[in-house]
């Protein structure tokens, strides 16, 4: 015991302890944007600031920086920094639309060989870049996605490792589309295949996610005369990918049914409308199953 | 006389959870199955035999063993630079492994066991938590579509039967415990278990980009946002067990030595001369 | 005439002296030696004794006043008479100058007939307290009695509970100048035999000028390196006979209240008496809020630090803002303020044991003015740090044992100094450090950590959780041949 604690002290004299930073020692980095501007990456960072009031919506600040490579740029950020570069705490990764192919696995790779960052950051593509990160609060863009993805399922939440793996499976991409008019606003979602982006409308998205079993909840209406509807909460979805079948099972809770329908009415008018819409996107069996609670007309 | 010692049998689940964590991307689904069966077969057949008579098979085992330390000291050293300790001289790292694996050589076969079955306790605890933890992120469907990795099934299990045999050797046989099949089957469970659960959460392919699958798991736990980057803690557990089977292969050495020379203590000065070879050559394999 | 005199006895100016003249020379004429000599015809009667240690009233009413009932009676048949018919059932008939001495200093009254034939009467002062309740080991269930300074009280309340002749006692007397009596007690037929040779073993070696309290055997009985204590002592009578019943074996010492029990496991720090007194669940529940209290004793300051200097990673980020936030204007580093913290508390602790209580309010408020509030507002140490370092030490105290308390803050100190150097990394070499060192340890050449390391499932049923007692009707198999309980 005691010669392992000389050792300990001995060792701790010749490494001076590598990497013992102090808190306040870091410049912790929330967001990376990157865009893409005349072949040279242009990358805007939100750092969080110094002194703090709420630690829960920090105020942060925003710096730019130009390179030739992702790596070269991140590691010019520490000429305009007092700090170490601390990425652990990345929450989010925003990309321009200029963004094309190669560039993308340019990102993937940086992402991947940096072993501070974790695989778990939520990745958005949007219009306007600087926009998007100078004029949106802390964590504002992963609430708008998680709370979409989780009320009425109009998103996916894509993290890196999502990226990752479609990425190398040769799959579809899907990404949240971000943009800031005058507003934050969730504008669907965008896929990216063969080095071309391609949008997805927010109704449309809710099929996709029927797809990849990625339903949470949502609410759905459908009128049937004038002014009456029928609203439907879809409470839980499982979906079973077989090689040529879909196998959707629904919990279906009815909260208004001005029409007065049937429960066997309810079924098939749900089931008519999903499988139409789910005939776009794919071209295997759909079978689905529903349970129905609330209140129906025997 | 074969005794039943329940310390060795437990050291024996834990390391080959170890061995086999270290190993996870040669396998596949099917071939940890049939190298279980294989390895039951072979180790059947070495517990009749009595290998222990002749000197090529001591000597075949300190060789292989020292093979394996250069190896393992290595993948355990990276593990803790890319997982706990980022930017921190490897060579520190390794040093510190060493050390405190030469103070553990010091004592006898008995302490040493003992050390690894007080760990137990955390490492199953902590084994179960992260099971539970993780159950809400795995996806059957991951596991369906991919049931062969890119290696053949025969490279598989053999390779398979090869690290739990070893690990047989170094439990088993160091202790004169004898062997049951009781044994082989929950150490197959905590394999098996660890492997569905990093490819139904992960799929196929994040495993092999991930260099840490097992670790990459826990970074998705986010419970009632707080419980999270709790991957740390794990990584922890799963040091134990590397630990444990580095500590091990470097006790069959001692014993396989003392078996050469006849002696029943090997000089404490042939340790630290081990210790420090392991050392240099790592130092340069680096 | 004179009994014949060793060589040794004679006095450098060679005369011959009788025994009174050899104690007075011996004891330098103390004036608590009492001497008073009675004649009686032909015969005279020295009497001594030891003014502070006899009791005077027992001394008139028991031989005094019989001696003066007395008349004309021949030597020998005054001997047999005082033998016989004094009213005590402690007389002795010594023969020699050494074991005067030693019935003297132990409280008896000596009566020299004809400066040749010696009685020792027993008439020793009640010099102890009464039998009073507990101090620091309290509970709020069961008997509230607990040892005295007493030897022979301590004895009784121990044969008060085992009323069975198998409860053994061997005795020793150690110390050149003290003189202790030294007891090892336990049950014949379920201690194992070598346990008893070997405790004897060791206490016969011992060789000190002086043994004061039961706390000074415990280097020669407590052969391990470890820093967790392998002897349990216990004020509580019914803790130490529970102990015989386990088979274990008790050493009591005359002038101390504590008991030593032995062999000890470090499972035994973790159980009180009143563990027995309640329901299996609700003792489970408290040896767990132990346990955890324990692991967070050593381990929650290092977890500090390595959480804010090395794997900053494994927070979230608002309890990383929340830390950084309050480390703003802190000028150490966090290691140094955890040394400090930690340092300035032992401090705290310590005058409040030595200070006497009517100045233990004033030292509180001030410690705890100048600790809490005013060395945050001056920016000296972090909130965050005061919680740690209090929540640390309240558990580090919960241990039952104040020398399991006093051993717990070395690893805790070993543990911030290795997770300052290496962060959690450091943890998981200190951890393999104290389990090292606690699987070596051995107390009484039994295994420390026994029903853990080597495992016995059937003992662990009353280890960290206590199940039903019908669950465990067997005696620890490492302590007792005789395994039945209960049945």
């Amino acid at each position: 015991m005691k010669k392992f604690l000389l050792i300990i002290i001995f060792l701790f004299l010749i490494t001076g302890c590598d990497s013992y930073i102090e808190l306040n020692d870091l410049a912790i980095i929330n967001t990376i944007g990157i865009e893409k501007v005349n072949d040279k990456y242009h990358i805007l960072i939100s750092l969080i600031d110094e002194e703090i009031e709420n630690t829960m919506e920090p105020s942060t600040t925003i710096k730019e920086i130009e390179g030739d490579n992702l790596n070269q740029a991140i590691n010019d950020l520490s000429l305009k920094l007092s700090k170490k570069i601390y990425l652990s705490h990345l929450d989010l990764l925003v990309i321009n639309e200029t963004i094309k192919n190669n560039d993308l696995e340019t990102i993937i790779n940086f992402f991947l060989n940096n072993n501070e960052t974790r695989e778990d950051f939520l990745v958005v593509i949007t219009d306007n870049l600087k926009n998007t990160l100078e004029k949106t609060k802390f964590k504002e863009i992963n609430n708008l996605i998680e709370n979409n993805k989780q009320e009425n399922s109009k998103t996916i939440y894509t993290t890196i490792s999502d990226v990752i793996k479609n990425f190398y499976q040769k799959e579809n991409i899907y990404f949240p589309y971000v943009t800031y008019q005058e507003s934050l606003s969730l504008d669907g979602l965008i896929t990216y295949i063969n080095n071309s982006y391609k949008k997805i409308k927010s109704d449309d998205v809710i099929y996709l996610n029927y797809l990849f079993d990625n339903i949470d909840t949502y609410k759905i209406s459908y009128k049937c005369d004038d002014n009456k509807y029928i609203y439907l909460n879809i409470l839980t979805s499982k979906t079973t990918t077989l090689e040529k079948e879909l196998i959707i099972t629904n919990e279906l809770k009815v909260i208004t049914n001005d029409c007065k329908l049937k429960k066997k009415d309810i079924n098939t008018l749900f089931n008519d409308n999903l499988t139409s819409n789910l005939k776009k996107i794919t071209n295997k069996k759909i079978t689905i199953k529903n349970t129905i609670r609330g209140t129906y007309e025997n | 006389m074969k005794t039943n010692n329940i310390e060795s049998r437990i050291s024996f689940i834990i390391i080959s959870l170890g061995i086999f964590l270290l190993n996870i991307k040669s396998f596949s689904f099917l071939g940890i199955i049939c190298g279980s069966l294989l390895s039951l077969l072979v180790i059947l057949l070495l517990d009749k035999l009595k290998l222990d008579k002749y000197k090529f098979f001591n000597i075949f085992l300190i060789i292989f063993s020292f093979l394996f330390l250069i190896l393992y000291l290595n993948k355990i050293t990276y593990f803790i630079g890319d997982n706990i300790l980022r930017e921190y001289s490897l060579v520190s790292i390794s040093l510190t492994l060493l050390i405190a694996i030469y103070l553990l050589l010091r004592k006898n076969y008995h302490s040493i066991i003992k050390v690894i079955l007080l760990a137990a306790y955390f490492i199953f605890i902590f084994f179960l938590i992260g099971f539970l933890l993780t159950i809400p992120y795995m996806k059957l469907s991951n596991v369906n579509i991919h049931l062969f990795s890119t290696n053949t099934l025969l490279n598989e299990s053999l390779y398979y039967t090869l690290l739990i045999t070893y690990t047989y050797l170094l439990t088993y046989r160091v202790s004169n415990t004898k062997f049951k099949v009781k044994d082989l089957i929950i150490s197959f469970g905590f394999n098996i278990i660890t492997y569905l659960s990093i490819i139904s959460i992960l799929g196929q392919v994040l495993m092999y980009i991930f260099k840490y699958p097992y670790i990459s798991i826990f970074k998705k736990v986010s419970l009632i946002g707080f419980i999270e980057r709790i991957e740390i803690i794990f990584s922890l557990n799963y040091l134990f067990t590397f630990f444990f089977l580095f500590l091990l292969a470097f006790y069959n050495i001692k014993y396989n030595l003392s078996f050469l020379i006849k002696k029943t203590k090997i000089n404490n000065l042939v340790l630290i001369i081990l210790t420090i070879l392991i050392f240099l050559i790592n130092i340069m394999l680096m | 005439m004179y009994e014949k005199l060793n060589k040794e006895d004679t006095i450098t100016n060679g005369d011959k002296m009788t025994y009174i003249e050899r104690l007075k020379n011996d004891s330098n004429n103390d004036d608590d030696y009492i001497y008073k000599t009675i004649k009686l015809g032909k015969n005279t009667i020295d009497i001594v004794n030891i003014e502070t240690i006899t009791s005077s009233s027992d001394i008139n009413n028991f031989i005094l006043k019989r001696i003066s009932f007395l008349d004309n009676l021949k030597v020998n048949d005054l001997i047999d008479y005082l033998y016989n018919y004094l009213p005590t059932t402690s007389i002795n008939k010594i023969k020699d100058y050494e074991a005067l001495k030693d019935k003297l200093l132990n409280g008896y009254t000596i009566l020299i007939i004809n400066q040749n034939n010696i009685l020792a009467v027993e008439t020793r002062r009640d010099l102890t307290r009464g039998v009073s309740t507990s101090d620091y080991e309290k509970t709020i269930l069961g008997p509230k009695d607990a040892f005295i300074e007493h030897y022979n009280t301590n004895l009784g309340l121990i044969r008060r509970r085992i009323k069975d002749v198998n409860l053994h006692i061997k005795t020793f007397n150690l110390g050149r100048y003290t003189k202790t009596k030294t007891s090892i007690l336990y049950i014949n037929g379920i201690c194992k035999k070598e346990l008893v040779d070997r405790i004897s073993n060791d206490l016969e070696k011992i060789d000190i000028d002086g043994i004061i309290d039961s706390n000074y055997l415990k280097k020669y009985l407590n052969t391990s390196k470890s820093l967790f204590p392998t002897i349990k002592q216990t004020e509580r009578p019914d803790l130490a006979s529970e102990a015989l019943l386990e088979g274990k074996i008790l050493i009591l010492v005359d002038n101390s209240p504590e008991v030593i029990i032995l062999p000890t496991f470090f499972i035994d720090f973790f159980h009180t008496s009143d563990d027995y007194y309640q329901k299996s669940l609700n003792t489970t529940f408290i040896r767990l809020i132990r346990l955890i209290a324990f692991l967070i004793a050593i381990f929650l300051p290092a977890i500090y630090v390595s959480l804010t200097t090395h794997n900053k990673d494994s927070m979230p980020i608002s309890l990383l803002l929340s830390f950084k936030t309050q480390r703003l204007s802190v000028p150490f580093p966090a290691f140094m303020e955890a040394i400090l913290m930690i340092i300035a508390f032992e401090i705290l602790r310590e005058t409040d044991i030595r200070i006497p209580s009517s100045m233990g309010s004033a030292v509180s408020i001030l410690g705890g003015l100048v600790l809490g509030d005013a060395a945050v507002n001056a920016g000296i140490v972090s909130p965050i740090m005061i919680i740690v370092v209090a929540i640390s030490a309240i558990s580090g105290l919960l241990m039952p044992s104040i020398e399991a308390v006093n051993s717990v803050r070395w690893y805790r100190f070993l543990l911030i100094i290795l997770a300052s150097i290496f962060g959690y990394y450091g943890i998981f070499l200190g951890i393999i450090l104290i389990l090292t060192n606690l699987t070596s340890t051995k107390s009484e050449d039994k295994d420390y950590l026994y029903p853990f390391a080597p495992i016995n499932i059937k003992e662990q049923l009353d280890g960290f959780i206590k199940l039903p007692s019908k669950n465990k009707k067997q005696r620890n198999p490492i302590l007792s041949d005789n395994k039945v309980r209960e049945k």
